[in-house]
């Protein structure tokens, strides 16, 4: 069990709100092997994000994580499990940023307005790897000509809002790298940026990964961007897993309704279709979820007496299925029509 | 560029739109310079075409429908349209009380569905007030109109006395939609329709937007950053970069023979969702220029693999490089791109 570095085991986040309880994630388990990136897909609503937050322990009220385990083998021999430490004490506030480093959507909002890239950069160095402001300093724009950024040296001296989109996701990755963390939690890091942009920072994540040996949780709605980057990959709808599997089963051996359905709806910039097969219905209200398989008003292949609860299912080494039919269920191979 | 027929619906020609940059003292205020949001773009769209207009954010193709639409003045240039009433008209000349007959025939449909609906009004007088304000109904026949629409739509009519909130993002788009239809346009400039829906909400709006123009033989105009969206809606794409339309062609004919680097630098960003297809990508180096001070020559040049010092001088025109397909660059045939 070396290889793995962080483990989460039956994660339940709930939201108490007035209105009722909203279970964000409902028992998600899955693994992340050091220096691999898994990816978590899904709609808005799906908890990848709160997932995200609740490993960092850092799930806002009325949020709140009722069970489940984080395990962060960090140190193989003693692991910690980081569900379980208190949100605002020492210990995770080092493993946050020192150890696990997370980057977000929109690094607009996660930048300081007041402070300059370079106070926020050292700062965070210096507190991490107790060096001197000099030498932190010295870091600070090794991370940023390493991230792609020209004249590092007077970057320091810019507040954000002299950066444009691009620079500003940049400077976010050179800051989360700053304390060489064993794991890099990107949250949707390119759904802000252009194409080009986007092209240039997940090759730039990719080459640092192999330099630093960092794992990678990957976050996002696009399955585009997911069968570029992850290794494995869970699919997740309403809080739960629906599927779990290495990239290429995924795509090419895919399972659950749900997946080949979303395989299925995307325009593709290679191929020309007549016309897309839209999933049909709405993400449903996350107060009001349906019963048995939250999939089942959207889904194909519903059958009434069948579709009740489904578990995730083994169905082969490494992939999971959480549909009670799925050995009925062709697996969809990917469409390889290349129109050309 | 094109010569003009009967099928033309919206003919702009040199079309520019600059935006001053004001140095401000205490009692006076200097232009210092422009921004050249649009600059000099020429393209035309023929009755029940979809023109798909690409490019990166600042690339000025919003500015573009913006301007077609007289939400700003151009600065120069005309938008020849074939007004069903009025026939031949240019936007670009038209004031204020003439456009508003000029909206009936073309709407918009925004891309963001939460900021573009009035919160305090509902379904019925969203979709409602485009009627109201050209008096095209009222009392029981505007409800019965509102409902027609909302059906179109694939929204129940009897969401009708509903506020926006209690809708979700895809249901949203769809009263946008629904709105947009409600006079029977010609043509609609659709800005970012999906881009800010889930993956398994586009492609019903997607849908929609298609079965819409088959049913109403409608024209859009369809301004988009995701080239997947536009190889599957349009018939022809604009590529835009810095202001320009740097090349233009048939959708196949453009994704299936490339003209033009940057167009080839965009589609290869793309990323397949196919794990097979995974490569080693050369992503364009540096950012997009800044509109007001941009680089000599070709706006590309900095960031283009093939630059040469032609490039680097002379700005090139737009020119038919292909029966029908049109490329700004000086080297196109040269260069054998693909994606």
């Amino acid at each position: 069990m070396s290889d793995v570095l962080l483990e989460v085991k039956d994660l339940h986040v709930n939201f108490f709100l007035t209105e009722g309880i909203v279970r964000a994630v409902n028992g998600v388990n899955f693994r992340i092997e050091r220096g691999k990136t898994l990816g978590v897909v899904g709609e808005s609503g799906c908890g990848k994000s709160v997932t995200a937050r609740a490993i960092l322990n850092m799930v806002r009220p009325p949020g709140r994580i009722v069970s489940g385990e984080v395990n962060y083998y960090g140190d193989p021999k003693s692991p910690i499990d980081l569900a379980r430490l208190d949100p605002g004490g020492k210990r995770i506030r080092q493993i946050r940023w020192g150890e696990i480093a997370m980057i977000f959507q929109e690094p607009m909002t996660s930048l300081s307005p007041v402070h300059t890239i370079g106070n926020q950069m050292i700062e965070t160095i210096c507190l991490h790897l107790h060096v001197s402001k000099r030498e932190a300093a010295q870091r600070a724009v090794d991370l940023l000509s390493r991230v792609g950024l020209a004249q590092p040296e007077r970057l320091l001296n810019r507040y954000r809002h002299e950066l444009s989109g691009g620079m500003r996701q940049r400077v976010m990755i050179a800051m989360a790298l700053s304390c060489n963390p064993k794991l890099l939690i990107a949250d949707e890091p390119t759904t802000a940026v252009d194409v080009t942009t986007q092209a240039q920072i997940l090759n730039l994540m990719r080459d640092l990964q192999q330099e630093f040996g960092m794992a990678i949780l990957f976050i996002t709605h696009a399955l585009g961007v997911i069968a570029e980057m992850a290794d494995d990959v869970v699919v997740m709808y309403l809080g739960e897993e629906v599927e779990v599997a290495d990239v290429d089963t995924l795509y090419y051996n895919t399972g659950h309704p749900y997946t080949q359905a979303l395989l299925r709806s995307i325009p593709r910039h290679d191929t020309k279709l007549s016309r897309l097969e839209a999933i049909e219905g709405n993400v449903p209200d996350p107060l009001n979820m349906p019963e048995g398989c939250k999939f089942h008003p959207r889904c194909l292949h519903y059958v009434p007496e069948r579709c009740i609860d489904p578990a995730l299912e083994k169905i082969s080494g490494q992939h999971w299925v959480r549909c009670t039919r799925v050995h009925e269920i062709k697996p969809q191979l990917l469409q390889t029509e290349h129109a050309e | 560029m094109i010569p003009q027929d009967n099928d033309t619906l919206l003919r702009v020609s040199g079309l520019k739109k600059y935006f001053p940059i004001y140095k401000r003292g205490v009692f006076h205020k200097n232009v210092t310079n422009y921004v050249k949001a649009v600059d000099d773009v020429s393209f035309t769209i023929k009755r029940g075409e979809v023109l798909g207009l690409v490019g990166e954010s600042g690339c000025g193709k919003t500015t573009t429908g913006r301007v077609i639409l007289r939400a700003e003045t151009p600065t120069e240039g005309s938008i020849i349209f074939q007004d069903k009433e009025k026939g031949e008209v240019d936007l670009a000349l038209l004031g204020r009380d003439q456009l508003r007959g000029i909206w009936r025939n073309i709407q918009l449909i925004f891309q963001d569905p939460y900021s573009s609906l009035n919160p305090r009004m509902t379904l019925e007088q969203i979709v409602g007030e485009p009627l109201r304000n050209y008096r095209l109904g009222s009392g029981s026949a505007l409800q019965d109109r509102v409902a027609e629409l909302l059906g179109l739509v694939g929204l129940r009519p009897e969401y009708m006395s509903r506020y926006p909130h209690a809708f979700s993002g895809g249901q949203r788009q769809r009263i946008g939609i629904a709105r947009a239809l409600a006079l029977n346009p010609q043509m609609i400039i659709c800005d970012e329709p999906v881009s800010a829906l889930d993956v398994s909400i586009q492609a019903q709006i997607l849908n929609l937007l298609q079965d819409l123009q088959a049913q109403f033989q409608l024209t859009y105009l369809f301004i988009s950053h995701d080239l997947s969206v536009v190889r599957h809606l349009c018939d022809r794409v604009a590529v835009m970069y810095v202001g320009k339309i740097v090349e233009i062609a048939d959708t196949e004919d453009l994704f299936n023979h490339i003209q033009h680097p940057y167009t080839a630098a965009l589609l290869s960003s793309v990323p397949v969702p196919d794990p097979r297809a995974r490569r080693q990508r050369v992503p364009l180096i540096g950012e997009v220029p800044d509109p007001a001070n941009p680089p000599s020559g070709c706006y590309f040049h900095p960031r283009c693999p093939f630059a040469k010092a032609l490039c680097k001088t002379d700005a090139p025109q737009l020119r038919e490089t292909q029966p029908g397909h049109w490329a700004a660059c000086h080297f196109s045939e040269e260069l054998g791109l693909k994606a």
